[in-house]
């Protein structure tokens, strides 16, 4: 079906949100093992996902294939996912562990700060729908 | 949200892993004075904790275990002092290898690691009621 909530504004708003939620999972795995031997910390790649959500984003001049039912191939929509990689910290502890607490921790409130921004923009255009809907009264 | 649930539950596995640490260090630091009651006998063994990364297979996250406590098998330290009962037959008592100056540190360690765990938790927990709020407007 083809909706206001298939725009996509909410489809990158959507994809977003689920990297942002990853990245979260995996500080709390590197804040877990921050005492582990020979533990490399992970993160997810940011620039690739930025990059691919770039590519697939809706462009002047530019025919966007429709997915008028679900089976529908995806094709590049304004959807993207994010790989998970190896992302050591600038120090390594005597037993080889990678992970730094501090870099952690920027990186969870980072993550907190650009997800709040998501979820608040989700709301706006959710409320513009809404308000598209109601009609003038 | 899987992923936030998910990134409590590798917190939470961290913070487990801390307070066993904490123990072992207060039952080090308990025992620093514990000799052998038998002459020329073994007094108390420092113990130490060994963590791993395991993977929870419910939740899909790495969490953090405390594989075994590992004995310290460093050399004891002798003090000269025929009279006590561990003593052996040259008069020297072996004291147990702690060193209170190490078991402090290590106690710091494991607070400080405990303390980020807990704020991993905090925002995972404030990242998921933001996306709750979405569906209360």
């Amino acid at each position: 079906m083809i909706g206001p909530l298939n725009s996509p504004v909410f489809g990158m708003l959507r994809s977003r949100l689920d990297v942002l939620q990853t990245r979260q999972a995996l500080v709390a795995e590197n804040v877990a093992n921050v005492t582990t031997p020979d533990y490399t910390p992970r993160d997810v790649d940011l620039r690739g996902f930025e990059q691919a959500l770039e590519r697939g984003r809706p462009q002047p001049g530019r025919l966007q294939l429709l997915r008028t039912d679900p089976g529908h191939l995806a094709g590049r929509g304004a959807t993207a996912s994010a790989r998970v990689m190896d992302a050591p910290d600038a120090e390594a502890t005597l037993d080889g562990n990678r992970v730094v607490l501090e870099d952690q921790m920027l990186k969870m409130s980072a993550t907190r700060m650009e997800f709040e921004t998501a979820v608040g923009l989700y709301q706006k255009a959710l409320s513009m729908v809404r308000m598209a809907a109601k009609g003038p009264r | 949200m899987d992923d936030l649930v998910s990134a409590m539950s590798s917190a939470a596995s961290g913070l487990r892993a801390q307070t066993v640490r904490m123990r072992l260090s207060a039952e080090n630091l308990a025992n620093a004075d514990s000799t052998a009651t038998t002459p020329g006998g073994d007094p108390y063994r420092r113990r130490t904790p060994v963590f791993a990364a395991v993977l929870d297979r419910e939740t899909g996250a790495m969490g953090v275990e405390l594989r075994r406590a590992k004995e310290d098998t460093s050399a004891f330290p002798l003090r000269f002092d025929p009279t006590h009962p561990a003593a052996d037959a040259a008069g020297w008592v072996k004291e147990p290898n702690v060193s209170s100056l190490i078991e402090v540190a290590d106690m710091r360690e494991a607070q400080r690691a405990y303390e980020a765990n807990l704020n991993v938790i905090e925002n995972a927990r404030s990242m998921a009621s933001r996306t709750l709020d979405l569906l209360r407007r």
